[in-house]
């Protein structure tokens, strides 16, 4: 029964731990995983805190549902307070870590103070303790999942950890899990690093009941199918995520060289189909899903043979590709490989390295500054395991680049250099082209975590899908097809919003959701799963409401400790000054227009009920029972 | 016999008919050109024809 | 026709799915360590392998029990335990060569897969087709089938090539 999941409390300061009960109004009111961390971030850190002192705090967990027969109920959350944008810091993982935490007992575990020597935390039917992890800092993030397995006798053990890049407090740092399970951004990861915190082991036996059983199974049954038949499923099973680029790419809506051009002209040889003939070796799935979207890869021959991982994402195919001009399979897997050793989040480092390597071009950098690197374009390739290195362990060049967007800008020195570093509110862009794509560049805009498409990306709003399809799922229009448009884009956000916000929060995948396809499971049907197993009645309305009231306090969290209000929620200059140079007729030469994007910035505020400056009114945290934050219910 | 193959132009996003084994296609509608991919009887869109 | 349980270790994804709905079936809850079938996941986690009862025609685990407690039913093809005779000696489950009998700890008695009455759960939500459960007779008939597209494909492709 997944009410009966306790959460525990580590002060890594003193060594105490406390475990207890979660209060059922929590539940209520956040559900679990992604919610509920907010609550607990938002009443735990000492606001105004630095992020990497000790007053800092870090949540692990698992959803509502975690571990139980919803299908792909194995995703994992960690948050903080980011040590890249000093806002709510938040990273999400699939694999089978927080199942395993749950069958030990566990949904939710909080990390206060810092330990004054490497630790890690061992959490087994019931158990939580505290072990020495000096023999461990400074290994990779594989080693460290083997060791502790062969340390604690059990091959069955699943592990969360991070790897030198934290403990060298590389600003964009991560968690992972397995070969390449990532938690990748906003630097949680970083924060584990200053508490000396190294890993997590769990390994349970304790079951996670259903209050209605066979009803559980059967609604299991009907979801999964609800699934595995739709179109993306069958792609994503296939293919991976790398579907996407095929039409991404294809139409122009991808970053190249930083900024300097929307598609890759040389594609041919980036392509799923040429990773399939050359390098699969497998598909894999994350804990109970049935879409498997997960490759594995080996590399056969050459200097690099015997190399091996899972992966390769979209985001792998441009972070480690495209964006920094790389087009060829073997750079691109081994860079994959190495920030899954040292343990950083490969889109930062993209994009900060993608920066550097433009302002290079235009002579804004010399080889004065990046300590005799020659940054051109055309050695990139070669270049990138050194650059990988260097992050991870500071050294040269390696220590600007790992202090993530607003600090390297700082410590550099060079006012003209600011405006090729593509951010929001400090966390580095993605590898998407938002500037055709209101609805996209809205949702990154406003993101809770910095720029990001996982908080509100409405892919389906590029398939130029029927307006009444997209009015069915957007609960209302108005709606348009286009994806160039303007019109009721705000509305895809803001619905997208709650969509993530309750998916993170009972802990199954955003996969299946409507974030790919229109008919994937929503608020109806995880109704009725919570209901099954949880004995919990919520209506469709209420999980709305859920989801709103966790992306509320997440704003409030950016509010009080970021100071993040209408300023900060703009797409950067490039997208309003720069035409598209590339691509489809129908991207090409288009920009962000300013004033329609306040409109639309407007109108999203408007629907969330906040003020011109995006701050929730006093009767809207009243209405959402946030008016009492903090409230110290646990 | 395989069924008729269709894609939607990603530019203009009307139906496409894609002859089998096709390794371009023209969209009859925006004149965009596109490369093709195969697996097994299934067409889909590898990337842009090169100008 | 008696059917049998079928592993395709290739197809299997190792999302461990059977396992959970396996105990929610027979425990009521979800719990991978109470499950009648276990995926195997070698080192690398690139290896994946069901292991479940295999329903042996001569089971071992028949032979060694000291109560007879184990013993074959031939209706649905399968080894069934008597729990009023198993003492939970636990010898069953050192001699069974597939490492497919589990000890409930709680119970504390043995544990196997004993198809769910003729319907097993594990097949229908195997999202690949790794487990599937299939008339005797007809048992490698999907397999055979696969091969010989594959061949087919193959020397199509040779012909096509080999063509002026």
């Amino acid at each position: 029964m997944p009410l009966t999941r306790k959460i525990a409390f580590i002060d890594l300061s003193s060594g105490k731990i406390r475990k207890e009960p979660i209060p059922k109004q929590l539940r209520q009111l956040y559900l679990g995983g992604r919610g509920l961390d907010a609550y607990l971030l938002y009443n735990y850190i000492k606001p105004g805190c630095d992020p990497l002192a000790p007053e800092n705090v870090i949540t692990v967990s698992g959803g509502l549902l975690c571990g139980s027969v919803a299908p792909a109920a194995g995703r994992c959350h960690s948050g903080t307070k980011s040590p890249l944008t000093n806002g709510f810091g938040s990273s999400n993982m699939g694999g089978f870590f927080s199942p395993e935490m749950t069958f030990a007992g566990f949904h939710h575990l909080v990390f206060t103070g810092k330990a004054d020597k490497p630790v890690y935390l061992w959490v087994h039917n019931g158990e939580v303790e505290l072990r020495d992890a000096r023999h461990l800092w400074g290994k990779d993030c594989f080693e460290t999942q083997k060791l502790i397995r062969e340390e604690l006798g059990d091959e069955e053990i699943q592990v969360m950890c991070v790897g030198q890049a934290a403990e060298n407090l590389v600003r964009f740092a991560n968690v992972r899990t397995g070969l390449k399970n990532t938690g990748g951004r906003t630097g949680v990861g970083c924060v584990w690093g200053s508490k000396n915190l190294k890993a997590i082991a769990a390994r349970g036996t304790m079951g996670v009941g259903n209050k209605y059983p066979q009803e559980a199974l059967d609604y299991a049954q009907k979801w999964q199918r609800q699934v595995v038949d739709t179109k993306v499923a069958e792609a994503l099973g296939y293919d991976g995520t790398m579907f996407i680029w095929n039409v991404t790419n294809t139409v122009g809506l991808l970053r190249y060289r930083n900024f300097i051009f929307n598609q890759l002209e040389d594609w041919e040889n980036l392509t799923v189909e040429k990773f399939h003939e050359k390098y699969h070796a497998g598909v894999v799935g994350c804990f109970g899903c049935p879409i498997h979207c997960r490759h594995q890869w080996r590399i056969k021959e050459g200097p690099l043979a015997g190399l091996y991982g899972e992966g390769p994402e979209y985001n792998t195919q441009m972070c480690m590709g495209g964006l920094l001009g790389i087009t060829d399979w073997e750079s691109v897997l081994h860079g994959s490989h190495l920030v899954d050793k040292y343990g950083f989040d490969m889109a930062e480092f993209a994009n900060i390295a993608a920066w550097a390597f433009e302002i290079y071009e235009k002579g804004i950098i010399n080889e004065k500054d990046t300590g005799g690197l020659k940054l051109q374009w055309a050695d990139a390739g070669h270049l990138l395991p050194q650059l990988l290195e260097m992050v991870a362990y500071r050294k040269g060049f390696g220590d600007l680049l790992a202090e993530g967007p607003l600090r390297a800008l700082k410590r550099l020195g060079k006012p003209e250099a600011e405006y090729y570093l593509l951010h929001i509110k400090g966390l580095g862009n993605m590898i998407s082209d938002e500037r055709p794509t209101p609805a996209l560049a809205l949702g990154v805009a406003t993101s809770s975590r910095g720029c990001d498409h996982l908080r509100s990306r409405p892919a389906i709003d590029l398939l130029h899908l029927p307006e009444k399809v997209l009015e069915e799922v957007f609960d209302g229009g108005p709606m348009d097809s286009n994806f160039t448009s303007y019109v009721g884009k705000a509305k895809e956000i803001w619905v997208m919003e709650r969509v993530f916000s309750v998916v993170d929060s009972i802990g199954t995948c955003k996969f299946q959701t409507v974030f790919f396809s229109p008919h994937m499971p929503k608020f109806e049907e995880w109704a009725k799963m919570i209901y099954y197993i949880t004995g919990m009645e919520f209506t469709p309305q209420e999980l709305r409401d859920i989801g709103e009231r966790v992306y509320t306090l997440e704003r409030m969290f950016n509010y009080r400790e970021a100071k993040h209000t209408r300023k900060d929620d703009y797409v950067p200059e490039r997208y309003f000054a720069e035409p598209v140079p590339g691509g489809f007729p129908i991207v090409k030469g288009r920009r962000l227009e300013r004033e329609k994007f306040d409109e639309m910035l407007d109108e999203y505020y408007a629907l969330h009920g906040w003020d011109k400056e995006g701050i929730p009114t006093k009767e809207t945290l009243e209405k959402l029972g946030l008016s009492k934050e903090p409230s110290h219910i646990i | 016999m395989a069924e008729e193959q269709k894609v939607r132009c990603l530019n203009c996003f009307v139906r496409i008919t894609v002859p089998p084994k096709a390794q371009k296609l023209t969209c009859p509608n925006c004149g965009v050109e596109y490369v093709m991919a195969w697996r097994g009887s299934q067409a889909k869109i590898a990337g842009p024809a090169k100008k | 026709m008696q059917k049998m349980l079928i592993v395709d270790t290739e197809k299997c994804t190792g999302c461990r799915f059977c396992e959970v709905v396996c105990s929610v079936k027979h425990e009521r809850g979800s719990n991978p360590s109470k499950a009648r079938i276990h995926i195997s996941k070698l080192e690398d986690e690139r290896i994946l392998v069901p292991i479940v009862c295999s329903q042996c025609e001569e089971a071992p685990c028949i032979v060694v029990c000291p109560t007879h407690a184990r013993s074959r039913e031939e209706q649905i093809g399968r080894v069934l335990v008597d729990y009023d005779r198993c003492i939970g000696c636990k010898i069953c489950m050192a001699v069974c060569p597939f490492g497919a009998i589990s000890f409930d700890w709680e119970a504390k008695r043995i544990i196997s897969c004993n198809l769910c009455d003729g319907d097993p759960t594990c097949v229908k939500f195997c999202a690949t087709q790794a487990l599937q459960y299939v008339d005797v007779t007809a048992a490698n008939r999907k397999r055979q089938k696969e091969v010989a597209a594959k061949l087919n494909e193959s020397r199509r492709e040779f012909v096509e090539s080999s063509m002026p």
